[in-house]
């Protein structure tokens, strides 16, 4: 078993360098920049600056950014389906979605409610709306979690503050005009593109925190796996890890979706993928295992947003739901 | 529709023998006239975009000849128009052009409107909404004599209410024309329907003239001069979705006529087609001169949403200019309204902006150049 | 060993039981009976300090309760709860590895001595040929022993468990009882669980926690019997409790 899992590991990495790799050569139907243009532009070679320009600066950052937001929902989905028990939950669940859209809506449709709050959020930007909308989802769902014990209550309450946030932005959208109502829809749609070396600086340490977050927390989720009764007799103060999920979590997702817009299906699909593949619960492997897998999904999904000019939450669909589908037939008990 | 006791008869368009006006440049209405001048109908031949959708007519019957006849694509005005309820501003200009702003009761979208003297009524317009949320109980309290409305690929949501209401309306079908002059050629249309068709001529004839004019001393400066046509880009992305125009679309008509080249995709005349951000880039690269920036005003604003093109050249040369020279702060920029009706003040602010050399008088009208 | 001090339980409001004072000893399996409701899994949960202590003292070893870290409590008692956890995906062996989480690092590795328990763990229980088996297709009764096998990994002196033998057949009952009653013997270990099952837990266990509401008696085995106490609490107009035959009777 244990050697299984080392060769799994180390082939999936080989897909993903080259995945990577193929991500950045490969570019829209009609550019035309050879692979030694790209090798040129890495090695300071004989290449119009146009082109450097193209390969560095667009490829090259989606490709990373698809990279960190593959990992970053993955590990996100993953401590929510094991903090939750719930095979059906995601990223999302918590409403870190419809958060972050409040957040936007207030900013881009700016409604007379949203007039006052718009001023302050337009000097942040999109981004920075998208964030404090997350976050104050996250806080008050963990206002909550603090004082009830249930985790289950806990999540339906969750998924209330979600639905009762999308039914403001619903609001939102009706009172708007046009134009903005179809850029705040168009950020809804999800975007690697929209990412700059100058956000990167911001996003990857945000991420990388996350994550060490989540490597923090892989004991108490294999003691949570028996549930929050056990691993409270074994030790564990639950509600400290559920706090560090939580902001984890928000770390997490709440920056993917800050900056590139909800991104559904790979958090919820790939941790589930990675059970099926490597046969084991254990987090110390379910853990690399879904960020590897999230990585490989999203750049596959960048990879083919580009060749059929299609955007990026049609492919997550496209790629997440049959894979969900296949592994609930296939394995009937999850989690 | 009147009905009467007599009971319904079907239209015959046989009666229309005459033709009034027979546009130019538009090809997308045609107006007909009795042999006996006392009635006129508006042929409009494509009401929305796509194949699926018949002619429609409006019957102008001031003597109340054809009251109960009846045909599912007619409608029909008897007694003059004086009350209007427009759904696009660029009805507005036409109305104004021809000396009947007045003649307009009711619009759609206070907020993108330019026309001082709409505006300057203020709630004595009313504004019936949008799509989706039209104030129905406003419109008829308007009492229009018509709605002059447009479908996009199928038609108007308001189509049902008014034909219960009973209110008479047309589908203007300009926006469909790719031809600067087609377009403005509506004018006509309106004019008819209001009474004064010849001064609707009269006004579009100096138009055309002169954006004749213009074209053709363009085309003769580039030929005698063997001057290059600039390389053109247009718009801004959506996301990571770059939108360019077709070739035969209005915006690249009035380029080629103002001696420029624009870069466009597709093949189709009519669709505009999507391009990823890489193609984008590479043209951006090669561009002279960059048009029609979005909303943006400042390169500021321009460059934080796209700041990978602070490096292209056409940036680093502040070749880029914006169609929004004439907006109010809500939002409703003229070129779209009264730019319709103008297209030679179009032709000639591109002129200035692609062949400087060219006039001597350097302001633009419809334009700004980004700060 | 575990020691009351006028410890009082209540569900909500309701008080079940006024002033509990008694001692459950080690190296003895003790039995925790009662009607539905009397308070034995609230007594148990406060034990294992998942409920607050209302009134009264609860000494663990010879350490008050409330001293004790749940790093402590994690080490002086074990929980096996009425909750059916079946993991896919994981072996016997890492299930019974995570009783092993009070002694491992942060991310859990285990050590030699660790594996040690837990092979041991599992020895106990007669379960050591599942080690790598999952446990999706093994029976209630195996899930059941390796949840003890668990506790057992966890090496403390203290085991509670909550109605272990309420899904199991007659036979499972009696062994799952008899190994409990072992390891207490052999291990010295302090074994409480609450059951329904009189006869078993007369006939197996050396001391009884009797719940008759408002009080809670803590007895060896026949003098439990002797005392009349289960006669008290188990009889009705349909049953009685009969010393001899150490079991529940309907009346003829």
């Amino acid at each position: 078993m244990r050697s299984r899992t080392t060769i799994l590991f180390i082939v999936l990495s080989l897909v993903l360098c080259g995945l990577f790799i193929f991500d950045v050569t490969i570019g829209e139907d009609g550019v035309d920049i050879t692979f030694d243009d790209v090798v040129a532009s890495f090695s300071d070679g004989d290449v119009e600056d146009y082109k450097v320009t193209i390969v560095i600066d667009i490829r090259l950052v989606k490709a990373i950014m698809a990279l960190l937001a593959g990992i970053a929902l993955a590990l996100s989905g993953l401590q929510m389906q094991t903090l939750f028990r719930n095979p059906m939950a995601g990223p999302y669940t918590l409403g870190i979605s419809s958060g972050a859209s409040l957040g936007v809506a207030l900013f881009i449709l700016g409604a007379p409610l949203g007039q006052m709050l718009s001023s302050e959020l337009s000097t942040l930007g999109i981004a920075g709306a998208a964030w404090i909308g997350a976050l104050a989802t996250l806080f008050l769902v963990g206002a909550i979690s603090q004082r009830i014990k249930d985790i289950m209550v806990v999540l339906i309450i969750g998924i209330m503050i979600s639905s009762a946030v999308g039914a403001v932005v619903q609001i939102l959208q009706f009172m708007s005009q046009e134009e903005a109502l179809k850029n705040f829809v168009v950020w809804t749609m999800g975007s690697l593109g929209g990412v700059t070396w100058d956000k990167l600086y911001i996003i990857a340490p945000m991420i990388i925190v996350g994550l060490v977050m989540a490597v923090a927390v892989i004991k108490p989720m294999n003691m949570l796996l028996l549930g929050e009764g056990y691993a409270r007799t074994m030790g564990l103060n639950v509600a400290r890890t559920r706090l560090l999920i939580l902001l984890s979590t928000t770390l997490l997702a709440g920056t993917v979706t800050a900056f590139c817009g909800p991104i559904g299906f790979i958090g919820m699909a790939m941790p589930h993928l990675s059970r099926a593949i490597f046969a084991n619960a254990d987090h110390r492997t379910l853990l690399p295992a879904s960020a590897l897998m999230g990585a490989i999904a999203l750049l596959v999904c960048d990879i083919l947003s580009k060749m059929y000019t299609l955007p990026i939450n049609a492919l997550t669909a496209l790629l997440g739901i049959p894979i969900i589908i296949w592994v609930i037939v296939k394995k009937r008990n999850i989690v | 529709m009147a009905l009467s006791c007599r009971g319904v008869a079907e239209f015959d368009k046989s009666d229309f023998t005459t033709v009034l006006y027979t546009p130019e440049y538009a090809d997308g209405f045609q107006i007909l006239g009795t042999e006996q001048g006392d009635a006129s109908l508006i042929v409009v031949e494509k009401p929305w975009q796509g194949d699926k959708c018949e002619p429609r007519m409006l019957l102008l019957d001031p003597g109340n000849r054809f009251t109960g006849v009846s045909h599912p694509h007619l409608q029909r005005v008897d007694g003059k128009v004086e009350r209007v309820v427009c759904l696009s501003s660029s009805y507005i200009a036409m109305l104004d052009a021809i000396g009947q702003a007045d003649a307009v009761v009711g619009v759609s979208g206070k907020e993108f409107i330019y026309n001082e003297k709409i505006l300057a009524q203020g709630d004595k317009i009313g504004d019936i909404g949008y799509d989706g949320h039209f104030n129905l109980e406003l419109l008829l309290s308007l009492k229009p004599d018509l709605v002059l409305l447009y479908g996009l690929s199928s038609p108007s949501g308001l189509e049902e209410q008014l034909k219960s209401f009973d209110i008479p309306y047309l589908y203007v079908g300009e926006y469909l024309e790719s031809s600067p002059l087609g377009k403005a050629e509506w004018i006509v249309a309106l004019a008819e329907i209001m009474g004064c068709r010849k001064q609707g001529e009269e006004f579009f004839a100096a138009v055309a003239q002169r954006y004749n004019s213009v074209r053709d001393s363009v085309e003769s400066y580039i030929t005698a001069n063997n001057v290059e046509r600039p390389d053109i880009l247009l718009n801004t992305p959506y996301r990571d979705i770059w939108y360019l125009p077709a070739p035969k679309s209005y915006i690249v008509q009035l380029i080629e006529d103002a001696g420029g080249h624009a870069f466009t995709a597709g093949e189709q005349g009519d669709t505009t087609t999507p391009i990823g951000i890489e193609q984008a880039y590479s043209l951006a690269h090669k561009a002279d001169i960059w048009l029609n920036v979005g909303g943006h005003t400042t390169f500021a604003t321009l460059l934080a949403e796209n700041p990978l093109f602070a490096s292209v050249a056409v940036v680093q040369q502040r070749q880029v200019y914006n169609n929004n020279g004439r907006q109010r702060a809500s939002s409703g920029s003229d070129f779209w309204e009264s730019g319709v009706i103008n297209p030679d003040i179009i032709l000639t602010d591109l002129v200035k902006i692609i062949h400087p050399d060219l006039l001597d008088d350097k302001a633009l009208y419809y334009h700004r150049k980004l700060q | 060993m575990i020691r009351l001090d006028n410890i009082r339980l209540s569900y909500g409001d309701r008080t079940l039981v006024h002033s509990a004072t008694g001692e459950i000893r080690s190296g003895e399996l003790t039995a925790l009976v009662g009607r539905n409701g009397s308070g034995k899994s609230t007594l148990l949960r406060t034990l294992a300090s998942l409920q607050p202590i209302i009134e009264g003292r609860i000494l663990l070893g010879e350490r008050d309760i409330t001293t004790l870290s749940p790093a402590d409590m994690a080490r002086t008692l074990a929980f096996v709860t009425t909750e059916k956890v079946r993991i896919s995906n994981l072996s016997c062996r890492d299930v019974v590895a995570l009783g092993r989480a009070p002694y491992t690092n942060w991310i859990g590795r285990l050590q030699e001595q660790d594996e040690q328990q837990v092979m041991h763990a599992l020895a106990a229980v007669g379960m050591s040929d599942y080690a790598t088996k999952s446990m999706d297709h093994m029976s209630d009764g195996e899930c059941q022993r390796i949840m003890i096998a668990r506790a057992l990994a966890q090496a403390t002196p203290i085991i509670l468990l909550d109605e272990p033998t309420a899904f199991l057949d007659m036979p499972n009952r009696y062994e799952l009882c008899s190994l409990l009653r072992r390891l207490a013997h052999e291990e010295h270990k302090c074994i409480l669980f609450s059951t329904h099952e009189l006869d078993i837990a007369l006939e197996l266990c050396d001391s009884v926690a009797l719940i008759s509401p408002p009080s809670l008696h803590i007895l060896p085995t026949e003098q439990m019997i002797r005392s009349g106490e289960i006669e008290k609490l188990f009889s009705s107009d349909i049953i009685s409790f009969d010393a001899t035959s150490r079991s529940v009777k309907i009346k003829g």
